[in-house]
């Protein structure tokens, strides 16, 4: 197969459903340069649940919104079963767009006002289920209603998200991405905008529907408690590069990059007091334009000359465990 | 199972039945702003409408003694040449709307239509499409009308022309930027993967939330086309045997209108004018004003 | 014995809104104590936020502030803050109690040298004195280089933007610092290093800090006390150490189990609360959380809210309380 073919389509593994192969994403402004996906080749494993953890700047809404097409990259190429997702024909792109689908961070700004719930839930069905008559999708939306617990779900048929909670916009926003049962859906920051006590009211939703309907899901989030309750894997981003990966109870627990550690360490506790003396003064997302060697190294405790000249990649460090570390944590 | 999760109060639901654009009519009512801006509006159009069954006389009869003040037999007297001045007014009203409105409905749909392709597909078109808005927006517009009107036919039809084709660039720009806005919300995005087409979304995602600015600029744009107008007739400019509120004011300011103290000759286009003006200010400050108050209600 | 700072008494705090009068703050009553660290904690419409504007009279059209009385209790007697006239209260505002927001922007001049907005504090308060020596010294206790000084606010990160602002609410050297949600648009790693820097300011400057955040393990991080708030009024006020073992309030106890931690159980589905809290545009009678408390009886529709009830030090509004209280899981 020649280099040419190879960009367009392969035959993927059978667990892998999106691979990410050398991709780019840089925003320039001015005369700043930022990487909000750093030279990422990367697999998501079919019918499992990824959570990609990160600090704002760190690249993972870039990675969600590139992985569902809704974004081009820079560079390189993704491949969504096999197929190059910016290389798909008209019907290879139906295909594509009837098996993803997403939920967003504000479910305020992801439900159109002007939609009643029955024309939002219905969107997909109407688009790709072209032999469903109104009252088949009527039916079909009012049951996943009542799987997403907004019942009795035809009571919510004809209403506009501006009578709902964001709790319940947010559970009509699930509703909507489920209903054409997708192979790959996104969630990025579903809970970010929601009250303490809703939280975890939409994560066992998730959680549920996810065992249920068995479909692949990428949640992406700066909150590393939830994620690892919601994530049969785990990745760790930060300024574009994913540098930790795997099991998120080894990953929580024993934490191998220096990053992660951190951002583990910095997780506030009920009750464990944070003391006058902890702070370290690490502003580091100021700077990213580039970085030749570790994205971390500038601020990493044990850096070496190794760090600032030759970019780490992520390699396997145990059964479920890979780090981008040229000296793991023990 | 999902043994968690309670099921919701739809209660409080049932009584909300009313579709949104009911309600939306209903609310901005409640706005005074609007609502004074709005029967000022519809009782010019409604005066224009009925101004040639309401005129007495024809608005071309000049058998009347001249400079009579208001009286019974003439609600507004007569002007320098025996013209009954209610008759001409009533009349003229009915042509300052229509030239205002041609212009408007020109200017919203080409200033739509090119703001909505432009903001929503970037690139090429919209390159062109910007372009071409750039120079037609850096022509200082009255100078030109001035100078087109001299040359060109002194017609309604042209003043409509030359009206429309110069405004609707502005509009097209006030669209475009919103739709570059809009374009950018996450319900957009979701409405792609739901998998609708580039003009489904276009239409029926962006289009709704753009409605109150295109009313807004349609009665701003009425208004200034009327004001145009009357400014090109008062220079001697445009059709001068055309009956509206212009010519009104250029008979008289040249009949020396004022030295015979013939105020009931000017007051009528004058006020009308400034009126109109005000009231489309009201209407499109009320309207935003509600839209404001409505899209902070639904956060 | 207890020394407070501040008094608030029988506060109602009210929003007009087209769709009727939202009750954002009712007949609360809540003690700060001299040098403590107390955290308001409640979720979104609690009232929260209402109390930390409320008490630098912030509230501005729609909302109101109709009866009540706050009392900021000074060294040389007491002030009754709802009835200073205006002049009295800009100069009374942060030089005896200031405030930090969630986002620091909101006080910064984008288009302004940091030293510029300094310098407009202090001439607004009429402080005379070595301006640049006492920009210089607040920067520093806030975690700053003196460099800041010359900077403009973009040229700052987030967390040193925060920071910038917490030292401009510290230079004319209040009493009582309000934080209003100080870190809640920051990541983990920053968070963290402004809470311990708040903590080490705090014991510094001998301040009295009230730090507002839906965040209950963020709260119980740094405080001394904690105040629950639901529906406009405190449901359990106790020190951070004793609620958190043993909650009294239904509210408190279930808010509790619902944290997801680094420690929760994959493979189990999480606690929650079902429910909504009240319309705080209705009259809302006994206790107000009863629609969503499973140990709810008729009795606690008639429930009489005032006094509540005190358990050690701490203040409870239920008629069972500590009957839901659970041991809260070890956390590491």
């Amino acid at each position: 197969m020649n280099r040419r073919q190879r960009a367009e389509e392969y035959a993927p593994p059978p667990d892998e459903i999106i691979s990410f192969r050398n991709v780019n994403k840089i925003y320039k402004s001015g005369h700043s340069t930022n990487y909000a996906m750093d030279d990422i080749s990367f697999s998501i494993t079919k019918g499992k649940t990824l959570s990609i953890v990160g600090e704002s700047g760190s690249g993972k809404t870039t990675f969600g919104l590139a992985s569902l097409g809704l974004l081009e990259p820079t560079s390189g190429h993704i491949y969504f079963q096999g197929k190059n997702i910016s290389k798909l024909n008209k019907s290879q792109q139906r295909d594509f767009r009837s098996k993803t689908h997403m939920i967003f961070q504000d479910p305020y700004s992801s439900l159109n006002p002007y939609d009643s719930i029955f024309t939002t839930v219905s969107a997909p069905l109407e688009s790709f289920q072209k032999g469903l008559s109104r009252s088949e999708r009527r039916g079909r939306a009012a049951e996943m209603l009542d799987k997403v617990g907004l019942s009795p779900g035809i009571e919510f048929l004809d209403i506009y998200p501006k009578s709902l909670s964001g709790g319940q916009r947010q559970r009509v926003a699930i509703a909507r991405s489920l209903i054409n049962d997708p192979e790959f859906v996104v969630a990025d920051e579903p809970t970010s905008m929601l009250d303490v006590s809703i939280t975890s009211t939409v994560i066992n939703l998730m959680k549920s529907l996810k065992n249920e309907l068995n479909f692949t899901m990428l949640y992406i989030s700066h909150e590393i408690a939830t994620s690892r309750y919601i994530a049969d894997d785990m990745a760790v981003m930060n300024l574009g590069r994913i540098v930790e990966y795997g099991n998120p109870d080894e990953i929580t627990k024993s934490p191998k990059h220096p990053y992660t550690d951190l951002l583990i360490r910095s997780y506030p506790r009920a009750g464990v007091r944070i003391l006058p003396g902890e702070e370290r003064h690490t502003d580091y997302n100021v700077y990213n334009g580039g970085i030749k060697g570790c994205t971390f190294a500038h601020t990493c405790p044990f850096k070496t000359s190794e760090c600032e000249t030759t970019k780490p990649e992520l390699r396997k460090i145990s059964h479920e465990h890979w780090v981008a570390c040229f000296h793991p944590i023990n | 199972m999902l043994p968690e999760l309670e099921p919701l109060a739809s209660k409080s639901l049932k009584t909300k039945k009313q579709t949104d654009e009911d309600s939306f009519i209903r609310g901005a009512l409640g706005n005074r702003k609007f609502l004074s801006g709005l029967i000022i509006l519809l009782a010019f159009t409604l005066l224009g409408i009925l101004g040639p069954f309401i005129a007495p006389y024809s608005p071309y009869n000049t058998s009347f003694q001249s400079w009579l003040p208001p009286s019974s037999a003439h609600l507004l007297g007569t002007d320098y040449i025996g013209h009954d001045v209610y008759s001409w007014f009533v009349i003229g009203t009915g042509t300052s709307l229509f030239v205002g409105a041609t212009v408007s409905l020109i200017t919203t749909f080409l200033g739509t239509a090119v703001g909505l392709i432009s903001g929503y597909y970037s690139g090429a078109i919209d390159n062109i499409l910007m372009r071409t808005v750039d120079v037609l927006l850096i022509i200082p517009t009255f100078p030109l009308l001035v100078i087109l009107a001299v040359y060109l036919p002194p017609t309604n039809t042209t003043t409509i022309l030359i009206l429309g084709m110069l405004s609707w660039p502005f509009m097209s720009r006030v669209i475009r930027s919103q739709v570059l806005t809009l374009k950018e919300r996450p319900f957009v995005n979701a409405a792609k993967l739901s998998g609708y087409s580039g003009s489904k979304v276009l239409f029926k995602e962006i289009f709704p939330h753009l409605l109150p600015l295109i009313i807004i600029n349609a009665v701003y744009v009425v208004v200034g086309a009327i004001v145009a107008q009357a400014g090109l007739a008062f220079f001697g400019l445009g059709d001068l045997s055309s009956v509206n509120w212009g010519t009104s004011l250029y008979w008289a300011q040249s009949s020396d209108a004022i030295v015979y103290n013939a105020w009931w000759w000017i007051v009528p286009p004058g006020l009308s004018i400034a009126l109109i003006g005000i009231a489309a200010n009201l209407f499109g400050t009320g309207l935003n004003e509600y839209v404001g108050q409505r899209s902070g209600e639904v956060r | 014995m207890s020394f407070p700072i501040l008094s608030i008494r029988k506060l109602n705090t009210v929003f007009h809104t087209p769709s009727g009068d939202v009750n954002a703050l009712r007949d609360l009553s809540l003690e700060v104590e001299r040098g403590e660290v107390l955290a308001i904690v409640g979720e979104s419409g609690s009232g929260k936020s209402t109390l930390g504007f409320s008490i630098l009279r912030l509230i501005d059209s729609p909302g109101e502030i109709v009866s009540g009385s706050i009392t900021y209790h000074d060294k040389d007697g007491d002030v009754s803050i709802l009835d200073l006239s205006l002049p009295k209260l800009r100069e009374f505002r942060w030089v005896n109690i200031s405030m930090i927001f969630q986002s620091a922007m909101n006080v910064l001049n984008p288009v302004a040298r940091i030293e510029r907005q300094f310098i407009d504090t202090f001439e607004a308060h009429n402080l005379g004195g070595d301006y640049q020596a006492r920009i210089e010294k607040y920067l520093q206790i806030a975690g700053l280089g003196k460099q800041v000084k010359k900077m403009y606010p973009h040229e700052l990160s987030g967390g040193m933007k925060q920071r910038v602002s917490i030292a401009l609410a510290l230079s004319c050297e209040p009493s009582v610092l309000i934080a209003d949600e100080p870190t809640t648009a920051l990541d983990v790693v920053v968070q963290k290093e402004i809470l311990s820097s708040i903590i080490k300011i705090k014991e510094e400057l001998n301040l009295t800090v009230m730090f507002i955040t839906h965040d209950l393990s963020v709260a119980s991080s740094i405080a001394d006390r904690l105040a629950i708030f639901y529906a406009g009024r405190p449901v359990e006020v106790g020190s951070a150490e004793k609620l958190l073992k043993s909650p009294q309030h239904p509210y408190t106890a279930m808010l509790l189990s619902s944290m997801i931690s680094l420690n929760t159980n994959r493979d189990a589905f999480l606690k929650t609360m079902g429910g909504t809290p009240p319309d705080l545009r209705k009259p809302i009678q006994g206790c107000s959380f009863m629609s969503r408390c499973p140990l709810a009886e008729p009795a606690c529709g008639t429930y009489d809210l005032s006094p509540g009830k005190s358990y050690g030090e701490g203040y409870v509004e239920c008629i069972h309380p500590g009957r839901m209280a659970r041991e809260v899981e070890a956390v590491d």
